[in-house]
């Protein structure tokens, strides 16, 4: 065996874990996980979002707009578009990102590989509306009006807790609102809207395919 | 020695002697290391690079490689493996002979490879991104940063910018992860090297051992736990590879067939000598005579090379059947001889001379094997021999061969002697020209390493499966590379990368590996230090004051930084003491003879010719062969022992001169030429060539003719005596080389086969040449 690439393929995140369960198709209007789950499924498409990260380190907010095309056979493309055009492609076990020249870049990791893996399946969970993976890191909390439902997540354990403290997630047909919070205070802020372009939604398809 | 000495003296000589042996076999094994049985079949060879440096180079690459295992766990889609390889890290760790599993690393491991890289940011640049640099300055890695700095994925790089804006010491990191994935296939999985097949999943443990691969503990608690682990869990297939699998395999192998071959003909000699002199004393004395041979040889051996190879041990347990020659022929002289020794002085003195010259030939093949065996041989034989002359005559025998033995016997003889014509004789001179013609004509490629050793197929197969998949850098080829410093080393080891690369396009190798892919030289570290300084200036960094992750604070750390770490190259001993350098140590061999050696290792090597081209072209790189070198160091070895016998038989030829007249010398050699003819003919003929272990038979076969012959010459009268000791002593050597021909060690199987027909032929044929000696020296008729 050629130890460094063993080494360094711990390095490298695995981004292998994002098998998503299959809800009930028959579930009724109520509000629970599974129906919820299911309502995200069906209507998820293209959504612009908006993010504002708040970082402890840096007096001003980092505020970008992009979009998000959730396809459920096919994976998620989220692509920033200002202020600096860059795309990240999932597929069930891949992932590839691409750089204002739409040139491959490699994807984004660092060296805690654990972190970097509980980060990314979070994020991934939420965005392909899993929110039954993601009870195996957090508490949930569900609430529902007659409008909307917001989950509140919890981490669960340390190696959780020491990334992120807590998700809340606010939604009605769609996930509208989502927010990080950091142990060390850092906040990311996402808030989607529906969106309907043919043209945008062919043209962020086609990095399905690159 | 005198014949005339009374018995009671001889016999205290013997007793001296065999005090002597003692006392050098205590000191033996009283020594701090004691007894040293080896098992280590390179052990056995003589040194095959003709330059000593390659021959050390390589000695300390393969030590290193010896001490690996790789670990296959095979199971279903839904099985879950980790409990499973958890089990098996466990029960190995328990062994306490694992030095670390270098596929699991751990959380603190992963923290100093980064550090290291961080720590000399500055000075790396992976070739993609210098190239980058040079064309496009910082935009692009500017760019890059913003990127990660927007993506919702960016984790704990963030931290990182302020120090390491363009995020050089991740990037480097990076790219070392896509240079050197075995495969796409390959997954971490809670810490577990997993490779994804479409109907199995296979986790790859690696691991380090603390000793040697033929250390006797190690082998057995090694393999008794893979054992355990594959006979507890029965759906799972554990599929393994290591140098200690196969030593273990040929070392249990070995001592089977020592002892299979040993009790063999030992029962076959006490079957013999009762039935044959209807005593039991004789069996005592010649079981003892086999005894002090082999007591003799043994200590011998020890002392003179420091150890004994176990393969010496299975060569001597066939050393039975050669030295019991000179037991039977005394208790058949016995028979009617009330004081049989002066009969038989002179036949079993010239017996054991000539067997000496032989061994003395194959002594002087400059391979420690082939000298272990001669020294072994040759001084078995003299023990035995030492025994009979002083000891034999110490006690009175009633000996009688039974009638129906002897009658047989007799029917034999006399079948024989109607073929006692002369032209009988020389036409059988056809043999030598025919096996001649069949040795220089028959497959020469036959003289290979694997000749030595044991290697059930399954083995073989495991282990061709798992240095494919994870593409483990080939044992026995490499590359090796020197210069007069390690800097110089560095300086040269990139200029034959645009030749590998080529050959892993071209699919010659799937990968290759040195040094200078991790420490790049110190010129190179240099000139990209110089590179990313022009990049960090203030213009080009002002996009990151824009989005605040700069500040003049930070920047001006920055560049303090950056100025203080000039000259803090990363070097090559700070390299070897990190997570990946101690796991890639093998790469660098250190100084040999006062230069700086390193190994480029290769993976899945699919054409030799072409990388032998290419060490040809560059007279610092070498490649090195080991398995080619070794097969043509069989050959020349083979070729030079064809001689050694030639040279021999000549030597015993003029030694019978002395003695004997013309006619009488070539019989007593002739019935070994033509035996030895015969097994030629016949061994290319069942298995298609002629190699090493083959040819060291016929040093036996020759042996053992010679006596037979000089049985004869040195008869007094017609006698069927000589003709029952004659067929007692090939019969059991027939059955301790009958047995030698079931090993299964493919080296003894084929010295094992040419025994078998050159015995057979010498026993066939001594009766009808002994005729024609009796015919010569004017004898009658009994």
């Amino acid at each position: 065996m050629h130890p460094y690439k063993l080494i360094l393929l711990t390095l490298f995140l695995s981004f292998a874990f994002l098998a998503t369960s299959k809800a009930s198709a028959n579930c009724e209007q109520s509000c629970s996980l599974k129906s919820v789950t299911e309502q995200v499924r069906e209507h998820a498409l293209l959504n612009q979002f908006k993010q504002t990260k708040r970082i402890a380190i840096l007096s001003k907010p980092l505020v970008s707009t992009g979009y998000l095309l959730v396809s459920d056979e096919l994976g998620v493309v989220w692509q920033t578009s200002q202020p600096l055009k860059g795309t990240i492609v999932i597929e069930n076990d891949s992932l590839k990102q691409f750089n204002k020249h739409d040139q491959a870049v490699s994807a984004p990791a660092n060296s805690n590989q654990q972190a970097s893996q509980l980060i990314t399946s979070t994020f991934l969970a939420i965005l392909a509306g899993d929110f039954e993976q993601l009870e195996r890191n957090f508490s949930a909390e569900l609430i529902c009006d007659e409008t909307q439902w917001q989950i509140q997540l919890q981490a669960k354990h340390d190696d959780m807790r020491r990334l992120l403290t807590d998700i809340t997630i606010i939604g009605n047909s769609n996930i509208q609102q989502l927010i990080f919070s950091e142990a060390n205070g850092d906040t990311t802020e996402l808030v989607f809207t529906p969106f309907e372009d043919p043209a945008t939604e062919e043209a962020l398809g086609l990095y399905f395919v690159r | 020695m005198s014949v005339k000495l009374s018995t009671k003296p001889k016999a205290l000589i013997w007793l001296i002697f065999i005090l002597l042996t003692a006392g050098l076999f205590y000191k033996q094994l009283s020594s701090s290391t004691g007894f040293n049985i080896e098992t280590n079949i390179l052990n056995l060879l003589p040194d095959t690079e003709a330059d000593p440096f390659a021959e050390e180079a390589f000695a300390q690459f393969s030590d290193k490689n010896f001490k690996q295992i790789i670990l296959g766990i095979k199971t279903n889609k839904d099985t879950d493996f980790q409990p499973l390889a958890q089990s098996l890290i466990t029960q190995l760790e328990q062994t306490q002979l694992i030095d670390r599993f270098n596929t699991q690393i751990t959380e603190s491991e992963q923290q100093a490879i980064a550090e290291l890289v961080f720590e000399h940011r500055f000075h790396l640049l992976n070739e993609v991104d210098r190239k980058l640099m040079y064309s496009a300055g910082a935009e692009p890695f500017i760019d890059d940063s913003l990127q990660i700095l927007y993506s919702p994925l960016s984790g704990q790089l963030l931290n990182l910018m302020p120090e390491d804006p363009l995020l050089l010491s991740y990037r480097y990191l990076q790219n070392s992860v896509s240079q050197n994935q075995p495969s796409s296939q390959a997954q971490i999985v809670d810490d577990l090297m997993v490779f994804s097949q479409p109907d199995h999943n296979l986790v790859i443990l690696s691991a380090l051992l603390k000793r040697s691969p033929f250390d006797t503990e190690t082998q057995d608690r090694i393999t008794e736990t893979t054992n355990n682990f594959a006979s507890s869990h029965p759906d799972v297939e554990l599929l393994t590879t290591g140098a200690v699998f196969y030593a273990k395999y040929a070392a249990a192998s070995a001592k089977s067939e020592i002892s299979t071959i040993g009790v063999g003909s030992l029962i076959g000699v006490i079957l013999l000598l009762i039935i044959a002199f209807r005593s039991v004393a004789p069996l005592f004395m010649t079981l003892t005579s086999l005894a002090v041979g082999i007591f003799v040889a043994f200590t011998v051996v020890h002392y003179v090379f420091g150890s004994i190879h176990i393969l010496t041990l299975v060569f001597g347990a066939s050393l039975l059947g050669v030295a019991v020659d000179y037991a039977f022929h005394y208790f058949s002289s016995a028979i009617h001889h009330s004081k049989p020794l002066p009969h038989i002085f002179m036949a079993i003195v010239m017996g054991l001379i000539s067997s000496v010259i032989g061994y003395t030939a194959l002594y002087m093949a400059p391979f420690p094997g082939l000298q272990q065996m001669a020294v072994f041989c040759a001084t078995g034989l003299v023990g035995a021999f030492l025994t009979v002359v002083l000891l034999f005559d110490t006690f009175r025998y009633k000996v009688s061969t039974p009638l129906a033995f002897l009658s047989v016997l007799k029917k034999h003889h006399s079948v024989s002697q109607k073929l006692t014509h002369r032209y009988v004789v020389v036409s059988l001179l056809v043999l030598p020209i025919l096996a001649g013609y069949l040795l220089l004509t028959a497959d020469q490629n036959n003289d290979n390493i694997r000749q030595l050793q044991a290697a059930p197929a399954e083995l073989i197969e495991q282990e061709a499966m798992l240095t494919q998949i994870t593409a483990a850098p080939a044992t026995n080829q490499f590359f090796l590379l020197r210069a007069n410093t390690s800097e110089q080393l560095l300086d040269t080891i990139n200029q034959f990368d645009t030749q590998l690369d080529q050959l892993v396009t071209d699919n010659v190798i799937s990968s290759y590996s040195h040094l200078g892919h991790f420490v790049p030289s110190r010129s190179q570290q240099e000139a990209d230090y110089q590179l990313i300084g022009q990049q960090l200036t203030l213009s080009n960094l002002q996009p990151l004051f824009d989005v605040g992750i700069l500040n003049q604070q930070t920047f001006a750390d920055l560049n303090r930084a950056y100025r203080t770490s000039h000259t803090n190259y990363l070097q090559l001993p700070e390299w070897l003491q990190s997570p990946i350098g101690q796991r890639l140590s093998y790469l660098w061999l250190g100084n040999i003879e006062g230069k700086a050696t390193s190994i480029i290792s290769l993976s899945n090597i699919k054409n030799i010719h072409l990388l032998e081209q290419l060490a040809e072209q560059n007279p610092n790189l070498y490649f090195i062969n080991k398995v080619d070198k070794i097969s043509q160091l069989f050959t020349s070895y083979r070729e030079l022992a064809t001689y050694m016998l030639l040279l021999a038989c000549l030597a015993i030829l003029i030694l019978l001169l002395l003695k004997y007249n013309l006619l009488i010398a070539c019989h007593v050699v002739l019935a070994p030429l033509l035996a030895a003819s015969v097994a030629i003919i016949m061994t290319i003929l069942v298995t298609g060539s002629f190699n090493l272990f083959s040819t060291l038979a016929l040093f036996l076969v020759f042996g053992i003719g010679i006596d037979y012959g000089l049985f004869y010459a040195e008869a007094k009268t017609r006698s069927i005596y000589i003709h029952l000791a004659v067929t007692l002593s090939a019969t059991t050597t027939f059955l301790s080389f009958g047995l030698l021909s079931l090993s299964e060690t493919p080296a003894i199987h084929a010295f094992g086969l040419t025994m078998l027909t050159g015995i057979l032929t010498v026993f066939l044929l001594s009766p009808i040449l002994g005729s024609r000696i009796y015919h010569i020296k004017g004898l009658n008729h009994a």
